[in-house]
């Protein structure tokens, strides 16, 4: 196979096409459009633009359930909007994908720059505890190949997967090699139409509402947290670089901001979670041998906040605001916070 | 049991009233609603009073699906007991 | 079984009685989709029940088919992106007037635009009842609410003109009108394009209470006396009930009067 140019967003829809994805529902926004805009062009996807993201993530999981593979894209307004039925989702186990194209935040922000505010949204972002699975690639063909591991991860876990990018790796064009070579996951459940289950927001047991039952409540979320973390060592996608020099700092980062990191490969040690949730374990280990963690990142510390929490020890963190990633500017910050 | 009934009651009586005491929620609709006065609720449980004429008033406007009618003929006639079996 | 009762194959009797409160409308309702049902035969493999939240939202529960409680407000996107994705399912929506009106009052507008082959039945009890009895977009005007202690400033809303404007099928019906309700979900389920019933049914505890009726009966009695039925017609008053008029679109043969 060749290698071929690819704009970021472009390479997620091949991806999708490739996985199996036979719906997707969107509503357009920067920088998640081109998405949508390819997908039309594709024979047998259908494509709805809804009125809304809340539309939107609504009528996939009616399509999910139905028996399609189906995938929205969208950015932080939008994400925002769909928080209550991705919970909807979770609960009822329904597998979909959602990429959200980060830009900056809060309120409608910087409408066109990156940014990586929407870490913490994806897990708490709705009501309830739920257990995504959240991947975060930082190349053209990285979106490309977790864009793939998503449905995937999607249809094992029979629930929606999200997929992280910013506006300025899905923005970006690479040359990538389209590979139709995965192993694919298809669907298990059989679709709507075929018998008289109840799937239902509210705790329940076999398809009956149980609104009271209070064991019943902790043994559904026990067995859904159970299930989402099996899935996910399945995919413990991250990468670390040792450092050629002695150091004594792991230097954190992840999506667009990571790739500036490997400039700075020959100081530190590198680590980027590419599955960024559930936390992938691994990071225990390698952050035992080091003295320093150093988290850089496009918000105030949201990742650092879990690093600390899954380490049990402090991290350092500097943020990247504004959607400007500049390499003198984190030159300055490396070292600063150095010395 | 069917039986002749020489009695009062058979010219009137047209339906049996079968109640599911597991569904009926002691609304009053078809107490309220029955023409002829055939149910009552009494002690926290809706009876009938066997003079039913089968016009369905009740069983159509149930929320709760918990009664039902059950036509007889003209001359028959099912003993007292059996009206109130349907309790599942 | 007899005819009369064939409706209950629709249902999962064992899941009975319902969490609804004695003299609820709900099950007037419930009970008439699934004669409607049985009417026209419809598979069990084959048709799902879409619901969204509100006491009405919980009747998607009983039907013994495949079916979907969705959040609230969110019954008709569902049931759309089911819809589009198997178009041989019948997709039915059963939610109340709060869910599909007023939080999901956008998405109804837009099934209305893109006229989806579903049809929703709208148990509409004037009211918000699940959370206590607040005014809701269709509680008539000075009605007095949790949240209109006053009396509703607000005129409510009268959604047929809504569908009137692609072409949809609208009915209004009540509670009181059994055969009439029957007839408009038949004629709604056979109607190739977005459909609606919208079946006044009566809250008893969280808002006729409260309105001074003393009972059920009396809610069923003040719909025998105020509505009249009015079928075919260009438009619905206020106090009608009926199926309206509209044009046959090319892919059907409604209206059949
Ligand atoms: C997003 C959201 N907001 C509010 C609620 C609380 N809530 C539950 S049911 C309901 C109103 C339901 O009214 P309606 O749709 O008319 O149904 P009814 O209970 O009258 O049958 C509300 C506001 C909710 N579940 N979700
Ligand atoms: S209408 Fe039904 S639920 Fe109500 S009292 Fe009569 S049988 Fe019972
Ligand atoms: S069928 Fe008619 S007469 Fe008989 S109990 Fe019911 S309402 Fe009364
Ligand atoms: S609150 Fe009203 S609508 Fe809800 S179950 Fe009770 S009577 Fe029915």
């Amino acid at each position: 196979m060749t290698k071929q140019l690819f704009q970021g967003n472009q390479a997620i829809t091949m991806a999708a096409e490739v996985a199996g994805l036979k719906f997707f529902a969107g509503y357009p926004i920067t920088p998640a459009s081109e998405i949508i805009h390819e997908l039309v062009n594709k024979k047998h996807i259908k494509v709805l633009q809804m009125e809304d993201e809340i539309a939107s993530i609504n009528a996939i999981i009616g399509a999910s359930l139905a028996g399609l593979k189906a995938m929205t894209a969208t950015s932080g307004p939008g994400f925002s909007l769909m928080q209550e039925s991705i919970g909807l989702a979770h609960m009822m186990e329904v597998p979909l994908v959602i990429v959200n194209v980060q830009r900056v935040g809060p309120s409608t922000g910087m409408p066109t720059l990156p940014a990586q505010g929407d870490v913490i949204q994806c897990i708490h972002g709705s009501h309830g505890d739920y257990f995504p699975i959240v991947f975060y690639p930082n190349s053209v063909s990285e979106l490309y190949k977790y864009t793939i591991m998503a449905f995937n991860a999607a249809e094992e876990s029979l629930s929606p997967v999200i997929l992280l990018s910013d506006g300025f790796i899905s923005h970006l064009y690479e040359t990538i090699i389209p590979d139709r070579n995965f192993d694919i996951k298809n669907r298990t459940r059989p679709p709507l139409g075929a018998g008289n289950r109840h799937f239902t927001g509210l705790s329940h047991e076999d398809s009956v509402p149980k609104t009271s039952d209070v064991d019943n409540y902790r043994r559904l979320i026990t067995r859904l947290h159970e299930k989402q973390q099996l899935t996910a060592q399945r995919y413990n996608y991250y990468e670390y670089l040792e450092c050629s020099k002695d150091t004594d700092t792991l230097l954190i980062s992840y999506g667009a901001l990571s790739r500036i990191a490997y400039y700075f490969k020959n100081d530190f040690a590198l680590y980027r979670p590419i599955r960024l949730f559930p936390i992938v374990e691994e990071i225990k280990i390698i952050a035992s041998r080091y003295k320093r963690i150093l988290i850089m990142e496009m918000n105030t510390g949201q990742y650092a906040h879990e690093i600390e929490r899954i380490l049990h020890r402090e991290v350092e963190f500097i943020p990247i605001l504004g959607g400007c990633i500049d390499l003198n500017e984190i030159k300055q910050k490396l070292y600063e916070q150095r010395y | 049991m069917i039986k002749t009934a020489p009695d009062e009651k058979p010219r009137k009586r047209k339906g049996i009233v079968h109640i599911n005491h597991e569904y009926c929620k002691r609304c009053s609709i078809c107490v309220n609603f029955c023409p002829v006065k055939n149910l009552e609720i009494r002690g926290q449980k809706l009876i009938e009073l066997e003079r039913c004429t089968a016009c369905k008033i009740c069983q159509r406007y149930c929320p709760d699906i918990a009664i039902e009618i059950e036509e007889i003929d003209d001359k028959t006639v099912i003993s007292g007991e059996s009206s109130h079996h349907n309790g599942g | 079984m007899n005819n009369d009762t064939n409706f209950k194959r629709y249902l999962k009797l064992d899941l009975l009685p319902t969490p609804w409160c004695p003299g609820c409308g709900n099950g007037i309702v419930l009970k008439t989709i699934c004669q409607a049902f049985d009417e026209l035969d419809l598979p069990k493999n084959g048709t799902v029940v879409v619901s969204g939240i509100g006491c009405a939202g919980r009747s998607a529960g009983f039907f013994d088919l495949d079916s979907v409680h969705t959040a609230h407000g969110r019954a008709i996107p569902v049931a759309e992106g089911i819809k589009y994705a198997n178009d041989a399912l019948n997709v039915v929506v059963v939610s109340g007037d709060g869910d599909l009106i007023g939080i999901g009052g956008n998405h109804l507008f837009q099934a209305i635009r893109r006229n989806t082959n579903i049809t929703v039945i709208c148990y509409a009890n004037e009211i918000y009842a699940m959370t206590g009895g607040q005014v809701s977009p269709i509680t008539p005007h000075n009605t007095k609410t949790l949240t209109t202690p006053n009396g509703n400033p607000d005129r409510p809303a009268d959604i047929q003109f809504l569908f009137k404007s692609n072409n949809c099928f609208f009915a209004r019906t009540t509670a009181y009108h059994l055969n009439h309700m029957r007839k408009c979900i038949v004629e709604a389920l056979k109607f190739k394009g977005f459909s609606f019933v919208e079946a006044r049914t009566m809250c008893i505890v969280n808002y006729g209470r409260r309105l001074g009726y003393k009972n059920s009966n009396e809610m069923l009695l003040h719909y025998k006396e105020f509505y009249k039925i009015n079928d075919y017609a260009e438009a619905l008053a206020e106090n009608e009930i009926g199926i309206i008029k509209s044009a046959p679109r090319s892919s059907d043969g409604f209206p059949s009067a």
